[in-house]
Order: C-alpha cells, then structure tokens, then sequence
C-alpha cells in the first residue's frame, strides 16, 4: 500500500472512530475506558512515541487527567466536551493537584469536534506559567490529530498506524467492544469493600535488655535430671531458651505467672517489660545494669538486629493470644483456640458489625451413631509479620486445627483440612478472618470480654480495615460460586 | 498503600487481533503467526506407544479435525470456560493439519511392556527400560522420518507403574485402586523417579520436540477435564512444539525480553542446586542455558549465585538469545526469580546486561509465590484476578487467581493465594511490571485456560529444572522450551 491509500485508510477509521465514541458516549463517559484501552493508547503511543497508561486504573482516579506517561512526563484527557469551561475546569484541577510536578506536557483528545477556538488568555491566566500549554497544539480532535498523522514522514509509522486502526474497526472488534461495555458500564458505578487480612500494630517503644544472670548449671542439671524421669524429649538440645523457660519457673511457687514475651540473644535478655522494676518477674533473671534502646532504633540497625525484634514480636504476641485464648501450637505453627480441661464443643461472644453475635471457636465431630466424639475441630490461624512504609503489620490466615481429645493432633488432621478447605469460599474464610482480626483487636471497646489484658506494655493490635474497590463483582449475576451436592454435608456434620 | 485494578491482558493473535482469550481468540482471528511466511500449516506427527492406545489416539486425533462439543451442562453454566474446540484443520482456528500416516506410527506389542513389568521390580528400573522402549523409536522416527512433533501415547494401565513402588503381588485392580493417578508424583525412593521428565531429557539427542499423551483422554471420565478443553490444549500444545505462534503478548514500543531464573536440586537431592535461565521475547521465542552449581549454606537455605555465576549466564543467555533469536539486545530485560536478590546477583546482572550488552533498561524481579497476605471480599466470589495491591514502591501484591469476569467465575477451589512481587531493581514504573507479570501468565501454550497463577517465566525454569535433572553434563541440551514443556 502507498502513503496515499494509508492514509486514506487511517482517515476512515477516525471517521469509524468518531461514529462508534458518538453512540457510545450516549451512554457515559466511562465509556472512555474501553477505547481509551484499545484504540487511543496504541494510537497516541505510535503517534507521539510515547508510552501512555490509563491512569483511570489507579485506585483514587488520577484527577484532571486520563491517560499518562510517567516517564515522559505527559499526560492527557479524553473527553466529549469541546467547551472552553471543561477545558478550564480540567485545567484548574491539574494545577491544585500539582500535576505540573508529575507531567511537563497537558493534552486534550477532543473525541467530538474542537471549537474553532479557545481564548487563550483566560487559559494564561490560569496556567500561571506553572506548565506551558498552547491551545492550537495541544487540544486535538479527529482532525487535527489526521493533520498531524499526515504530517508523518515515515512509511513504516504510518503503516503501523493503519495497522493499528483498521485492525481495530473490524465489525467483530466492533461487537467485542459492545459487549466489553455492557460490563465496565455498570461496574465502573460502583465501587465495594475489599478488607486487608493485616492488621496495623503499634509496637511497644522501648526495648529493655541486660545480661543473664542465672545459674546456668543448675538450671542444665534441673532439665536433665526431669528429661531423664521421662519427661520431656531426652535427647533435645538445652538452649538458651529452655535455661531461662526454667528459671521463669523456678519462681513460680511465689505466684508469678510464666510470661514468654522474651528473646534470649548473646547471653543477653531483650524484653517490652521493664527489666528495672523489681515486681517483674523477668528483673529477677538479670543483672542490675539494666539498658534501654527505642524499639524503632533496634530493628533498623541491621537485619540481624530487624530479625531478633520479629522474634520478641512474635513471642510478645503469644503472650498477648494465649490471654484471648488463642495457643501457640509449635508442631503446626499456628494458633488455635484452646480447649478447656474437658474437651467440647465453645461458643464465645463477640461484636459483629455492632451486634452481639455468637461464634462457635471449637466444633465436635461425633460417629455416625452418636456414641463418641472422633475429632474436634479448633477455629485456628497462621501469622506473619511485615513492615512496610515504618509501620508493622500482623497478617492473618484463618484455618482449622483437628485434635482426637483438644491436646493431640488428630491423626487425619490433614484429610479433615482438605475437605473443608474444598467447601470453604471466600465469605465463611473472610467471616473467620473478620473474628479472629476483631478478637485479637484492641481499638474497639465494645469488647469487653477481653478487656483484662495484663501485659506491662503498649502493645496495641488495631482492628481491620477494608479499602474501596471497582469493579466491583454482582454475585448474583454470575452462577453459584458451589453447587450444593448431596455430599457436601460436611460443614453441617461439624455443627 | 493502594489497590488499583490490572484488565485481564488482552494477547495478540493473527490479523492485528487482540483478546483476552486465548481460545477464542484463535478462533475469531487465527494463530498469530497466520501471516508469516515460515508457520506449520502442515504439522508432521509421528506416533508411538501400545498397539490398542495408538488405534484410539489416531481416531481421536482424526475425529479432533472436526468441532468437538464441550459438555452441555458445563457450557450451559460457563459457556466462556467451556467453549467448543473449533476443529484443527486448514480452514478455521489454527488453519492447521495433522499429517501422519503408517510410517510415522511405531507400535509397541504388549508383550514388551509386560516383559518390563515382570522382570523389573525396582521403579528406577522400570521407568528407564520403558523409557528405552519409547526412545529407540523416537531415534528411528527422528532419524528416517524427520516428523515435527513425535506423540507417545501412554497406556493408563502402566501410569500407576511408572509413578512409585507398588507391591505387584497384589492384582492389577488393587493396584489401580491403591494409587495416585499423577504422572508428576516423585515417589518414595531416595533418588527422584519421574518417567515424563526422563523420557523428554533423553529423547532431547534427537531433536524432535515430544508430546506425551495418556490414551485415557480419548474417553475422559467426570473428574478430568472435558473433551473440549483436552483438545484446546493439546492442539495448542502441538502447534507451539511444531514452531508455530499461538499467540503473542502485546507488543511494547520498546523491545522487551523477559527472563527467569530457577534453581533445581539434583535426583540424589543434595545440598547443591543447579541455576538454569530461560529469556525471550513477547513471541515466546527464545533460549533455555543451565548455569553453575550453588551450594546451600546452612544459614540460608535459599540458593544465590556468586557475581561471577550471575553475570555468566546472564551473558551466555543474551549471547545466545542474539544468535538465536537474530535481533539486536533488548532495550529493556526484566529478570523474574523466585528468592530475593543479593548485592553479588545485582551486581553479576548489572555488569551483563548493562555493561556488556548494552541493555537499556533493567528490572530485578522476586517472585514469591507463598505471600501471607490475603484480601476479601463480602461475598462468595474472592476479589479478581487482576487486584493489584501496591503494599509500598518495592513491595506488591497481585493476585493472578481469582474471580474472572470473562468467565463469571473464580475456577479454583477455597481462597486464592496471590503471589508477591518485590522489586530490588527497577527503571520501569512498577505498575507496568505488575501489568507484565499478569500478562506472562497467559503465555503457557500447555494451557489455554487463561487464570494461571504463575508467570511463564517462573513456569518455564520450573519445567525446564524437572527436565535437566535427568541429563549428564555432557548430554546435548535443548535451547527451545517446546523440548521441556
């Protein structure tokens, strides 16, 4: 094909172009997602050697501007208003939102027709020499943009060109676009909340630390001789931890409470608990010279150091479960609600979007003819910690713990977990997850349950939060996520 | 902290079309090689197995000419997921054929399989003597008939016997009933045992792309996947191993190449890894380049090159992309790896990629597949494949399972687990890479179901380690990834 039948090519496609934006925007501006994606990115790309994105993808909808390069520092609006006013308005808007600092170059894409003219000193005015703009060459529309194609000297761009375009205005892309449409329409109205499975901690301040002072031989012989009467695994390493765990307990006959929100680390004890007052129990396991270091200044030293604060993180946190009930299950790395002396079936209370609801936290599993108990079932979760931007976080996955009597794990633990993992979807895991999340929170009072916590320090877990999100899904719409099957009973069984 | 929501990628297929659907795609627009000089309209086969399974496979294959029906109450409830095969022939779809006939078949009498079965108790053995079965008609196929693809069918019956160790005292019934039905179980033994995997490592001399294929496909039964969808993929599959272009991701202005880098433990499962790399384009054409030895260090159990591994084959990976691929350097090169980068890595890919070929632009990228961070929404469906969360600039969260609007459904089971991308060294804005990441899932030409959850690029080095495990050093090895996949 020659440069002339090219362009003859290009300029009828705008025309197709221009006539499908007219029936289109009958319906909305968002319309302006679907071409923008197909037809005016790769055009506006391929024309002005750019690489534009839609910036309508971003959560908090760019403002002023619809399709941008950050690394070339352009950016355009797409609109079907051709008035001075929009153009104004759009304009006013890149400038309070500082856009000039992201991008150089401001261009409209007219996808009706330009005026004949635009009054460029009220636009000046506006500008305020914050960016340059000249209204002839930066407001385009179908024609001017054709004027600027013919322009092209290169065959091989303008070949790609009609490529791009006629490719495009075939009737089937014609119909894709259509039906692609019916869809963003609707959900690009609305917008759904999407919940995060971490929740924000507020770490303690201080970390106190000081050198072990125990009776390190004593306490090695204390372990021994008890791993030699059979209790306890005989052939275990004694560590660090195991000598402090038993000097703890050495001291629990004048009533204090074992506390594991500690971390040993070169003969030295790191603690959130103030190692200088004396009722702790901890104050007695040191020496007198007790130190101070702000928790922010310990884990940004190194990654050794960051790797030793997620190690009292975490061990800080299991003091804090196992007061709300919430074991640390070492063989399955995961937390589960604990059962009482007898084993059986718990439900507790809690606030459920500000109503007093029930949640059952350990569910029996009895034979088919009701004479014993084969497993129960413990509401459980796994844990990780992450820092991001300063700030900690705790996420959270829900699962299940199966245990034959509450203690020991159940045999076909892992058979149990993956049938129920099969019948579980999204809303019963996220109902789980929004249970233990505000089980574990502290900013919302209305708990009182939990109210009584006792650890010495300012350890504050806050409650889930959930961001807004488009598109959204229409459950309804679409088939159930699960046909009920007869043998899907499962879940029921547990009840 | 943001989220922001990726459009399923739309891929590239013949004619200038784009969809998001592979399946459709090529049969609204055909393979996106249609126009090209060099594709394989005529695809030479050549087959090879038991007797009875190559009967039925050849009728399938023939009968696959024509449109194959998706089941109806599986296209009724899902009719996008489900969609009929559209036929491989020269006139629609693929604008493709078949070609074989009786001198490409190469029938195996059951006596040599039972033969197998009965003298050789031990797994190990077993699978490298039904391995020689099939590969010393693979050399006389690939050497006197040359076909572009060699099938070999695999009875379902022997499927059991190749997986693990089976006490054959038992009867044949007990047998079946007893075991996993999965080719890729590694078994028990203290040394690795995978048929598939040794069959493609060994038939690799011969340079003829395979195709393994279980005769049990010709009738699927419920729990497998329909006849339709089997034929998608593995017509799809041929195509691709008979140098054809499916489809193509969409093109960038830049020229852009896309790298992985794996590790895999040898057979005996030794402290010491093997790196291996693949890189190529948005075509998928491209090289695969095994690289030094790591060792395990106690302290780190995850496996890092020296700077002077990084930078060899990552050299030897861009020298031999040139010569294959016959282009100049990539403008940009994104490198996907599945553990974190260390300041040797960083350094050994900086000094090849930029310093010695000249590449423009470079993203270094983890790939985490096991992130503990999850999003919910109120409902049934989990939120959609496509949900990007933006967790600080180094640090996100994709989810590349998840509910699909295309389909009106979320095809996985419990929640979805998305992956977790860290960015150690990026020139390109980190959206885009997350855009990129999406769309590579879609370039697995085993699958045209589009939702996979992991980039080809970690895919492939995955496949590609499953494979070189089973060869000597001194084996030749493959550049092309239609030789592992």
């Amino acid at each position: 094909m020659n440069r002339n039948i090219l362009l003859t090519s290009i300029q009828q496609s705008l025309a197709r172009f221009k006539a499908e934006i007219e029936i289109a925007t009958a319906n909305s501006e968002y319309n302006l997602h679907l071409h923008s994606e197909n037809v005016l990115i790769p055009l506006l790309n391929e024309v002005f050697d750019v690489n534009l994105l839609n910036g309508n993808y971003e959560e908090k909808n760019l403002s002023a501007v619809d399709l941008v390069d950050y690394k070339n520092r352009i950016a355009f609006q797409v609109t079907s208003t051709s008035s001075i006013t929009k153009i104004k308005n759009t304009i006013q808007q890149f400038i309070k939102d500082k856009r000039y600092e992201q991008f150089d170059m401001l261009y409209f894409f007219i996808l009706t027709e330009k005026q004949n003219s635009y009054n460029s000193d009220s636009i000046d005015t506006l500008i305020n020499s914050h960016f340059s703009f000249d209204a002839d060459e930066h407001i385009i529309d179908n024609i001017s943009f054709y004027k600027r194609i013919q322009k092209i000297n290169n065959v091989e761009k303008i070949r790609r060109i009609e490529k791009s375009l006629s490719s495009e205005f075939t009737d089937e892309k014609i119909d894709q676009r259509k039906e692609q449409l019916q869809y963003f329409d609707i959900q690009k109205l609305q917008s759904e909340k999407v919940y995060f499975n971490f929740l924000e901690l507020s770490i303690p301040s201080t970390i106190y630390y000081s050198d072990l002072d125990i009776d390190t031989k004593l306490l090695k012989a204390r372990i021994t001789n008890r791993r030699k009467k059979g209790l306890g695994r005989k052939s275990r390493h004694i560590s660090d931890r195991d000598l402090v765990k038993e000097a703890i307990n050495s001291y629990d006959k004048d009533g204090n409470k074992y506390c594991q929100d500690w971390i040993v680390s070169e003969n030295k004890l790191f603690t959130f608990r103030n190692l200088g007052d004396d009722t702790e129990i901890l104050s007695k396991l040191v020496t007198n010279q007790v130190e101070e270091i702000d928790s922010n200044e310990f884990y940004e030293l190194n990654e050794d150091y960051k790797k030793r604060f997620v190690s009292l993180l975490n061990f800080s946190l299991r003091e804090r479960f196992a007061e709300k009930k919430f074991e640390w299950v070492e063989k399955e790395e995961l937390y589960r609600y604990k059962a009482g002396k007898l084993a059986k079936s718990v439900k507790i209370e809690w606030t459920k979007d500000k109503k007093k609801s029930e949640r059952q936290v350990i569910y029996e599993r009895w034979d088919k003819d009701k004479n014993h108990i084969i497993c129960f079932r413990h509401l459980a979760f796994t844990t990780s910690l992450r820092n991001f931007e300063g700030k900690w976080y705790l996420a959270i996955r829900p699962t299940w713990s199966f245990t034959s009597d509450g203690y020991k794990r159940s045999r076909f633990s892992e058979d149990y977990l993956t049938g129920i993992k099969r019948l579980e979807a999204n809303k019963s895991v996220f109902s789980d997850f929004k249970f233990i999340g505000t089980h574990l929170s502290e900013t919302k009072n209305e708990n009182t349950l939990f109210s009584t916590l006792t650890t010495p320090y300012s350890l504050i877990i806050h409650s889930p939060v959930f961001a807004k999100f488009n598109p959204v899904i229409n459950d309804e719409d679409w088939k159930p996520i699960r046909e009920k099957k007869s043998d899907d009973n499962q879940l029921e069984v547990w009840e | 902290m943001n989220l922001r929501y990726i459009k399923e990628p739309l891929l590239e297929f013949g004619r200038g079309g784009r969809f998001e659907c592979p399946r459709q795609g090529i049969y609204n627009f055909a393979p996106y090689d249609i126009d090209k000089q060099v594709r394989p309209e005529k695809i030479n086969v050549g087959i090879i197995g038991r007797s009875d399974s190559v009967d039925e496979v050849l009728d399938w294959l023939k009968n696959c000419r024509d449109k194959v029906v998706a089941p109806v109450q599986r296209q009724a409830k899902h009719p996008k997921l489900y969609p009929n095969f559209c036929g491989f022939n020269k006139d629609n779809g693929f604008y493709s054929e078949l070609a074989f006939d009786e001198t490409y078949t190469k029938k195996i009498n059951n006596s040599d399989f039972d033969k197998i079965i009965k003298e050789y108790n031990n797994l190990e053995d077993r699978i490298t003597e039904v391995a020689d079965l099939y590969l010393s008609h693979i050399k006389f196929l690939s050497k006197n008939k040359r076909p572009d693809v060699i099938i070999c069918v695999l009875p379902e019956k022997l499927v059991p016997l190749l997986n693990q160790q089976v006490d054959l005292k038992k009867d044949s019934e007990d047998i079946l009933d007893d075991l996993q039905d999965s080719l890729e179980d590694e078994g028990n033994s203290e040394r690795e045992q995978n048929f598939r995997s040794l069959l493609k490592a060994k038939s690799m001399q011969y340079n003829v792309p395979i195709q393994i294929i279980r005769d049990r496909i010709t009738k699927p039964s419920g729990e497998m996947q329909d006849p339709s969808t089997i034929a998608w993929n593995i017509f799809t599959a041929l195509y691709y191993k008979a140098s054809g272009i499916p489809w193509a991701m969409v093109k960038s202005s830049n020229i852009v190449c896309y790298a992985g880098i794996g590790f895999y433990k040898s057979r005996d499962r030794q402290t010491t890894q093997t790196s291996v790399a693949q890189i190529f384009n948005e075509l998928g054409k491209g090289v695969i380049l095994r690289g030094g030895e790591v060792t395990i260090k106690r302290n780190d159990r995850t496996p890092h090159l020296t700077e002077s591994q990084a930078y060899e084959i990552l050299d030897n990976a861009l020298t031999e992309y040139k010569e294959a691929i016959g282009t100049i350097p990539p403008q940009r090169l994104v490198l996907h790896k599945t553990s974190n980068f260390n300041d040797a890595e960083i350094a050994g890919f900086e000094a090849a990629a930029i310093n010695k070929h000249g590449v423009g632009a470079l993203d270094l990228v983890t790939i985490n597949e096991r992130s503990g961070i999850r999003l919910f929404r109120e409902n049934d469906y989990p939120v959609l494949r496509g949900t990007h969360l933006r967790l600080s600039k180094e640090n996100h969260v994709l989810y590349t399972r998840g509910s699909v609007p295309f389909y009106e459904t979320y095809t996985g089971q419990y929640i979805p687990n998305p992956i977790e991308i860290r960015l150690f060294r990026h020139d390109e804005n980190p959206d885009i890479i997350c855009d990129e990441i999406l769309a590579l899932t879609k370039m697995n030409w085993n699958n045209t179901q589009f939702d996979r959850r992991l980039p080809i690029t970690i895919e492939c080095a995955r496949n590609v380690g499953a494979i070189l495990k089973y060869m000597n050093d001194s084996d030749p090895m493959q550049l092309k990834y239609s030789f592992y996949m």
